[in-house]
């Protein structure tokens, strides 16, 4: 133990700081416009300040052992001459504490002199006896390794350092099993006892020399250490939401950098992301977590360093300890611990640093080269945005907030309106008037930016398919490209959050279903390689995100014939090839002959149905036989506010979301036709099937089952002049539905267009046939709105029941 | 137990004069923790008890939606300052015929777990406070005039009054609305 803190120590002196003098001199030549940090500067400085804090917490820690050092007594003990190590490299204390860099200014002054000083003492009584007896040239063997290698084991040491302060059991470590530590860096391995080595916990033998990596015995740690911030559940979430952050940014450079093995700026990204990570996980002592991403960061800082190369092989390892990295988030999210075993990845990654793990695709110098002028170019994109991070709850009070507000616009405008047709003062009320329509310019503004605020681009939803695609394509033995497009389109982030999963689902689909072994493609004179297009761009109020393949296209046939099989639809049902395609998002409908573990249980499409219209989406494919298949998915913007409009039905007022609006058309009954029972009109040279509103939602049961009806005052103006227009011989219908899949609800009375906060009605009021939720009028009155997605479902099994 | 006809507390409305009457325990400290207060109100003719602690608020009758195929003792839904609340008939709940209207009838806003819901009810009587002595566990036979929402009865002076276990009621409009949605749901799509 004391022998690797003096490893460290000596590292520091002879290795980091004589660098970072050396850097620091360098930028002092510089004009001071010029003159800043770089990478290798703020790591080197990052890197000290790490040793020393650690170095400090490890002499805090040992202080009340450190008097009775059980092999050699040590002379003149804390009398504290320490020219010895002043002398020893031209690091003092004093050089470290007054580092003179401005930015780090603050850090800095974390190490008080004093404290850096009494650290110094100790280190030079644990010097003492171990220099002497087991390590007679220190010196020698330290510059003997190089700049990176020192680097790296300072890593290891700090790994080391960590979890023992934060009681891993190897506190009571003798300085025998330092020594022989110490032995073993020096490579003379054969004085090292193999029995001893199960009392050293796995970070700490790691911290040998590179070849030892490979074959060390690495245990299982836990996951949860003891930590003084981990019971703080403010910390916890602060950590779990960068974590989350941290490791999305992770994944999607990681897949980067396979693209582009020799871009330096996502390497680095890379190792800052992996090693902020670490640092966070260290804090809260989640050791597993720690422990795997400790040696992330060790393989790409090799990378960067130009020691080893990217790999296919290496980056498959590294997005399994992602995985890895993701169960255990989830348990410290959970709160509980996952029992996933770390110990083999973190072995894999081991031998994976240590250059062992074979390589597939070696680059050559050259690429290095490329590498370094690229990453010239790329320094200056990078750009710190400036955000701010809140907590979403309040986001969304806010949100709720603005929502009333809009209520209040609304109603506003009726007392102005009354004020203006029927009040006394046409002075004031012009004034109110003008208020008004002021207050609603600025409300308007203010939802703009409060939607804008939730809004998130898609792009966060879309990064982990390219990983989806890629794990599933190796192992079906497909090459699949992945071509994703619009990922800037932005949308509410509960629907990038809940959306997520049903695309999943659908491009697993196109991978396993859709796109045809390379060698089928290739026979029907296709590129062997598939692709699939996941694209979302804006269309006014809505967000229309398509996932097209160029596969083999559905069996319409083969759907119709198990539809048939499953009782679906009638044997001799003629439905147009869409209607026969929207079949799969029946339950519990599948074609697939086999059942793989990637799809084919025939649950899923149900379910991703039901997800896209809970979102109030509306989900269509089209597919061509050995073309593709293309799904499309239409969501609105934001759930929070509804344009909708307000039509009448026996006397009751409800809201129909205008984006299921197609159009609003007044007929004479003449124009209805009969086919069969149904009733249906002739459009544009479309049929068009007809629903009464009233019947069904049996507004009929009204007379019979509402005992305490107030008398409303509706709007009395605007239905007034609506009624004006309404003859008697003269029905309203609101088209509504989906491109293709159109009917025409029959109302009563059109009223106005508005928009509503649809609100939830409490536990209660779930699963209401075709009612969606509340809303409030300006009147304070509530209104029901319609779930037009069910209205259809409704109606479709009525059809299909009258066919039947 | 004394009911003091003394503090008198009036609800100004045109419909009418309440009095609560009863102990409001301002003096009585001490004796707050052992008892329980309830709520009179009256279904019909017949008076019942609702805990106190359950009750958000009693409002006036609202103007009250009405939603269609919803469960059957829900009446319809209330705006409550902008929440939105069902709000449950608890005459057709005790199996009593539609009844008037009337000035005195209110909605009482009570809470259960975090639900709230508002029941409607003929006319609020007053407050009272019993001790746990005058109250009895005691669940009723029967199924007319709501002896089935019943758990616990107070025996306080001459008079036994039932106290409304409001989870029964809860209980009796989620699953009439269970029961009923799964009826009217496939029977509202038959219809030929």
């Amino acid at each position: 133990m004391d022998a690797l803190t003096l490893k460290a120590y000596e590292a520091l002196l002879k290795n980091i700081l004589p660098r970072l003098e050396n850097k620091l001199q360098n930028l002092e030549v510089l004009d001071a416009s010029e003159r800043k940090c770089d990478d290798e500067c703020s790591f080197l400085i990052k890197e000290s300040i790490e040793l020393l804090l650690l170095m400090s917490k490890w002499a805090r820690f040992n202080k009340d052992q450190f008097g009775l050092p059980q092999t050699v007594a040590i002379p003149d003990t804390v009398a504290g001459d320490y020219s010895d190590i002043s002398d020893g490299g031209e690091g003092s204390p004093e050089a470290i504490s007054n580092n003179p860099d401005p930015d780090l200014n603050g850090e800095h002054k974390d190490i008080s002199d004093a404290e850096a000083l009494r650290l110094m003492e100790e280190m030079e009584g644990s010097k003492e006896p171990s220099a002497s007896k087991h390590d007679p040239e220190p010196q020698q063997a330290q510059e003997d390794m190089s700049d990176a290698e020192a680097l790296r084991l300072m890593e290891e040491m700090e790994a080391g350092h960590s979890s023992s302060s934060s009681g891993q059991g190897e506190e009571d470590m003798s300085d025998d099993e330092a020594q022989r530590l110490l032995a073993l860096m020096d490579s003379s391995s054969a004085s090292a006892e193999p029995a001893t080595q199960g009392d050293v916990s796995s970070p700490q033998q790691e911290s040998s020399t590179d070849d030892e990596f490979a074959d060390e015995k690495v245990e299982e740690v836990e996951e949860f250490g003891k930590s003084e911030f981990s019971s703080d559940p403010d910390m916890i979430r602060d950590f779990i939401s960068n974590a989350d952050e941290l490791i999305e940014r992770l994944d999607e450079q990681i897949l980067a950098l396979e693209q582009n093995p020799h871009e330096k700026e996502i390497i680095n990204e890379i190792f800052r992301a992996a090693h902020t990570l670490k640092g966070a996980a260290g804090m809260f002592a989640f050791r597993a977590m720690e422990r795997i991403m400790h040696r992330m960061e060790n393989y790409f800082d090799q990378i960067a360093k130009g020691k080893q190369k990217v790999s296919s092989n290496a980056i498959d390892v590294i997005l399994k300890s992602m995985d890895i990295i993701k169960t255990l988030l989830g348990g410290v999210k959970e709160g509980k611990v996952t029992g996933a075993k770390t110990a083999p990845i973190v072995n894999v990654l081991n031998k994976l640093c240590a250059g062992k793990l074979e390589l597939q695709d070696e680059t050559t110098q050259d690429d290095v080269k490329v590498m370094e002028e690229v990453s010239t170019k790329t320094k200056s994109k990078q750009q710190t945005q400036s955000t701010i991070r809140v907590d979403l709850r309040r986001l969304d009070a806010l949100v709720n907030l603005v929502g009333e507000l809009v209520i209040d616009r609304t109603r506003f405008s009726s007392i102005e309106e009354q004020l203006r047709t029927k009040g006394p003062n046409p002075q004031l009320a012009g004034n109110m008037t003008e208020t008004v329509q002021l207050f609603g310019r600025h409300m308007n503004e203010v939802q703009d930016i409060i939607m804008k605020v939730r809004m998130v681009p898609i792009g966060n939803a879309f990064n982990k398919f390219s990983r989806v695609v890629r794990d599933l394509s190796k192992s079906l033995k497909k090459d699949i490209d992945l071509i994703t497009d619009g990922e800037h389109t932005e949308l509410d982030k509960t629907i990038v959050e809940q959306i997520g999963d049903p695309l999943i689902h659908l491009i697993r689909n196109s991978v396993d279903h859709g796109i045809e072994d390379p060698e089928a493609r290739q026979a029907r004179g296709k590129n062997p390689k598939g692709r699939i297009l996941l694209s979302a761009r804006q269309e006014g109020n809505q967000i229309m995100i398509t996932i097209e393949d160029d596969g083999k296209g559905m069996d319409r046939d083969t759907i119709r014939q198990k539809a048939v099989e499953k009782g679906l639809i009638g044997e001799d049902e003629n439905l147009s090839d869409r209607d026969i395609f929207n079949l799969i998002f029946e339950p519990g409908f599948s074609t697939a002959a086999q059942v793989t573990n990637i799809s084919g249980r025939g649950v899923g499409m149900d379910v991703v149905k039901k997800q896209i219209s809970k979102l109030k989406g509306v989900v269509d494919i089209t597919s061509t036989p050995h073309v593709g298949t293309t799904i499309s998915i239409q969501l609105p913007l934001t759930l929070a506010i509804v344009q909708s409009l307000l039509v009448k039905a026996q006397d009751e007022i409800f809201a129909i979301p205008l984006s299921a609006v197609v159009e609003s058309i007044r007929i004479t009954p003449k124009e209805i036709q009969n086919v069969g029972e149904a009733e249906v009109i002739k459009r544009r040279n479309r049929v068009l099937p007809l629903l009464y509103l009233q019947d069904a939602l049996d507004l009929n049961q009204k007379e019979k089952r509402f005992w305490y009806g107030l008398p409303k005052e509706h709007d009395a103006s605007v239905v007034k002049k609506r009624n004006a227009n309404h003859l008697e011989d003269r029905l309203f219908v609101v088209v509504v539905g989906t491109a293709e899949r159109r009917f025409g609800l029959v109302v009563d009375t059109l009223l106005n267009q508005q928009e509503m906060v649809i609100k939830s009605m409490g536990d209660l009021m779930i699963g209401i046939p075709c009612v969606a939720g509340g809303a409030i009028l300006g009147n304070g009155e509530v209104v029901l709105v319609l779930d037009i997605g069910e209205l259809e479902e409704h109606f479709r099994s009525k059809v299909r029941q009258q066919a039947a | 137990m004394k009911i003091k006809q003394a503090d008198q507390f009036l609800c100004e409305d045109d419909a009418g004069i309440f009095a609560i009457r009863g102990s409001l325990d301002g003096e009585l400290e001490e004796e707050y923790s052992e008892k329980e207060q309830f709520i009179g109100l009256k279904i019909e003719d017949e008076e019942f008890y609702l805990p106190i602690a359950i009750v958000s608020e009693i409002v006036m009758l609202l103007p009250i939606t009405f939603v269609p195929q919803s469960g059957k003792f829900i009446e319809g839904v209330i705006n409550l300052r902008g929440t939105i609340l069902p709000a449950i008939n608890l005459r057709k709940m005790m199996s009593l015929p539609k009844g008037e209207v009337s000035p005195a009838t209110r909605i009482i806003i009570v809470r259960h777990l975090d639900m709230h819901i508002g029941v409607i009810v003929d006319a609020i009587t007053y407050v009272i406070s019993l001790y746990p002595s005058e109250i009895e566990d005691q669940s009723l036979p029967g199924k007319t005039t709501g002896s089935d929402l019943i758990s616990r009865i107070s025996k306080n002076g001459d008079n036994v009054t039932g106290i409304i276990d409001i989870t029964k009621v809860f209980y009796t409009a989620g699953e009439g609305k269970l029961s009923l949605d799964g009826d009217d749901g496939a029977s509202s799509s038959l219809p030929a």
